[in-house]
């Protein structure tokens, strides 16, 4: 929902700080998320980003830095700011001997405004499940089960902690749908993934957090900027790989022809590559090959 | 996944839920959880009437405690079984379960919800009171029925008897809790707690009396802790009035007895709300 306005601060984060020992797990991380957006967080393991969220979702003290989610530092936060949060966390263990109706329904217990319990289960695809004991899901329905968890409450914000890990490819595009429709009535979503066809498909706005630090943030097609978007010629000269970033790829390849075209009139190796977002994030986090 | 058509998440104000309604919610919920496991609650429930029975077996004659008076062997062992079912019921449940929720994520889910702590540890006292009793009464009905035990007649002695359990269960309760905080895994507690509770029941004359014919060093050390002080409060209200004689000083101790268990209580609900904790240490 890019057309929101962007006034009303959800998530503000400056200069926020976590080291466990000597590692600087989070190191001075700045973040403005809008209320009403769907905003990614990206990073490599051990980047920070759960760190980051846990912070946010009360999880976790910082060592400094000022946070507010809903306008209340999640640090000093009570169940009046609880309520208005979701968290689906990341690893989700429970061996409960409760079934998933019985689960879902004690949580909306615990809330002020909770959501219809039948209709939540059968957003998450679950109502075959319903009576199943958790013990014994599978790791993709345990997994919308904790999605349901985290949506029973009727949250303002909604944290997802890589949600979509282990979900079929079909199941996985049914849980955008999910995510969008639950956006569209109003939920400000924080969802940290791996995958980057997931941002893609769903952020407004993602961020890529390196070394504890944001380095960069932006709409999906924006990200990294015109420069990492600039198409590469590549071709083979004198049996080396050379490659260039140019606007004006036909140009440079009408040169290249008339100085490296072989016999045949082909230049070797000539291809056009448009960066992918992966490619941009990849160049981003230093991991380009 | 169908799309869900949520309300508007703009909030219309509903009224939060109270602490009662909370904690019905977590007694319903450890209650079935408590059913489904059959092994565990099979074990808490039968645990005082198996090593009632067992010991009357095998040891099962008259004692008289150097009196003229005499009494069943079921008459006189039954007070300490009926300490250890209750220690059993409260400590032993609760630091096993609470050190297993944090272990694999049940507490950290709750903790994300606006459920309060205090919400959580009354569903398990409820789910305490509720197995603890049912194992009573099947206790008591076993040493009545086949072994002969008499019941006391007096009101007094019922209702010392009413605080003694409740007074047992809420320290065995909060016991747990706080001593899960110590434990750094579930299967260090599986093994662990057992084991202190075995060893209290050995140094508080639960098997072998009189108490004070125990080792001096392990009645120093018991009477620091509550399982003695449970049993001596219910050999007080079970056996007859003569074996007082066998018993520290000559005396059944009972102020003394409240005001330990309320100390032990008071610490042990102090260490819960200032350590207690959603989160296993490992989560930071």
């Amino acid at each position: 929902m890019t057309n929101t306005p962007q006034t009303e601060l959800a998530v503000s984060v400056r200069g926020l700080r976590k080291a466990y020992g000597a590692k600087q797990a989070v190191d001075g991380l700045d973040l403005d998320i809008f209320r009403g957006e769907i905003f990614a967080i990206l990073g490599p393991n051990g980047a920070g980003k759960s760190t980051t969220v846990e912070i946010l979702e009360g999880l976790r003290v910082r060592d400094a830095g000022e946070v507010t989610v809903l306008g209340t530092d999640p640090g000093k936060a009570d169940k009046n700011w609880r309520a208005r949060i979701g968290v689906v966390m990341q690893d989700s263990r429970d061996i409960a001997d409760l079934t998933v109706a019985e689960m879902i329904t004690a949580t909306a217990t615990y809330y002020p405004n909770p959501l219809d319990v039948e209709q939540v289960i059968t957003a998450v695809s679950l109502e075959e499940k319903a009576d199943a004991r958790v013990r014994g899901l599978s790791g993709g329905q345990r997994r919308r089960m904790d999605v349901a968890l985290g949506i029973i409450g009727n949250p303002e914000v909604l944290f997802l902690d890589e949600p979509t890990t282990g979900f079929d490819p079909e199941v996985r595009r049914e849980f955008w749908k999910l995510v969008r429709s639950l956006n569209t009535a109003g939920v400000t979503i924080v969802l940290t993934t791996h995958y980057l066809d997931e941002a893609d498909a769903l952020a407004d706005r993602m961020a890529v957090i390196k070394d504890g630090k944001v380095v960069a943030l932006a709409t999906p097609s924006e990200l990294g900027g015109p420069e990492a978007r600039t198409p590469i010629v590549k071709w083979i000269e004198n049996g080396v790989q050379r490659e260039q970033r140019t606007d004006n790829p036909t140009a440079l390849i009408t040169a290249l022809t008339a100085t490296h075209a072989g016999a045949n009139g082909e230049i070797a190796g000539i291809n056009i590559v448009n960066p992918s977002l992966e490619d941009v994030y990849l160049d981003l986090i230093g991991a380009a090959k | 996944m169908t799309t869900l058509d949520l309300t508007p998440a703009t909030k219309t104000g509903g009224s939060f839920p109270s602490l009662a309604s909370m904690t019905s919610t977590r007694f319903v919920v450890e209650m079935k959880t408590f059913l489904r496991s059959k092994e565990a609650w099979i074990w808490i429930l039968a645990y005082p009437t198996f090593m009632f029975v067992i010991f009357n077996f095998v040891m099962g004659d008259t004692v008289n405690m150097g009196t003229d008076f005499t009494a069943t062997f079921g008459q006189v062992f039954l007070p300490g079984m009926i300490a250890t079912g209750l220690l059993n019921a409260s400590f032993q449940t609760v630091a096993a379960d609470v050190v297993t929720e944090r272990e694999y994520g049940t507490l950290r889910r709750l903790s994300v919800t606006p459920l309060s702590p205090a919400a959580y540890i009354m569903g398990k006292v409820g789910m305490v009171l509720t197995t603890a009793v049912v194992q009573l009464v099947i206790l008591l009905a076993v040493a009545v029925l086949a072994f002969d035990v008499t019941l006391p007649t007096e009101p007094t002695l019922w209702l010392r008897f009413a605080w003694l359990v409740v007074l047992s269960l809420a320290v065995g309760t909060v016991g747990g809790i706080a001593f899960s905080g110590l434990m750094r895994s579930a299967k260090a507690a599986n093994a662990f707690v057992p084991a202190v509770a075995l060893i209290l029941q050995f140094i508080s004359g639960v098997f072998f009396l009189p108490f004070g014919e125990m080792p001096e060093v392990g009645q120093y050390i018991a009477n620091v802790f509550p399982l003695r002080w449970m049993a001596l409060g219910m050999r007080s209200i079970f056996w007859p009035e003569q074996f007082v004689v066998a018993e520290t000083g000559e005396s059944w101790q009972t102020g003394l007895t409240a005001i330990i268990l309320v100390v032990w209580f008071v610490l042990a609900l102090a260490v819960t709300m200032r350590t207690f904790k959603w989160r296993s240490k490992a989560d930071g």
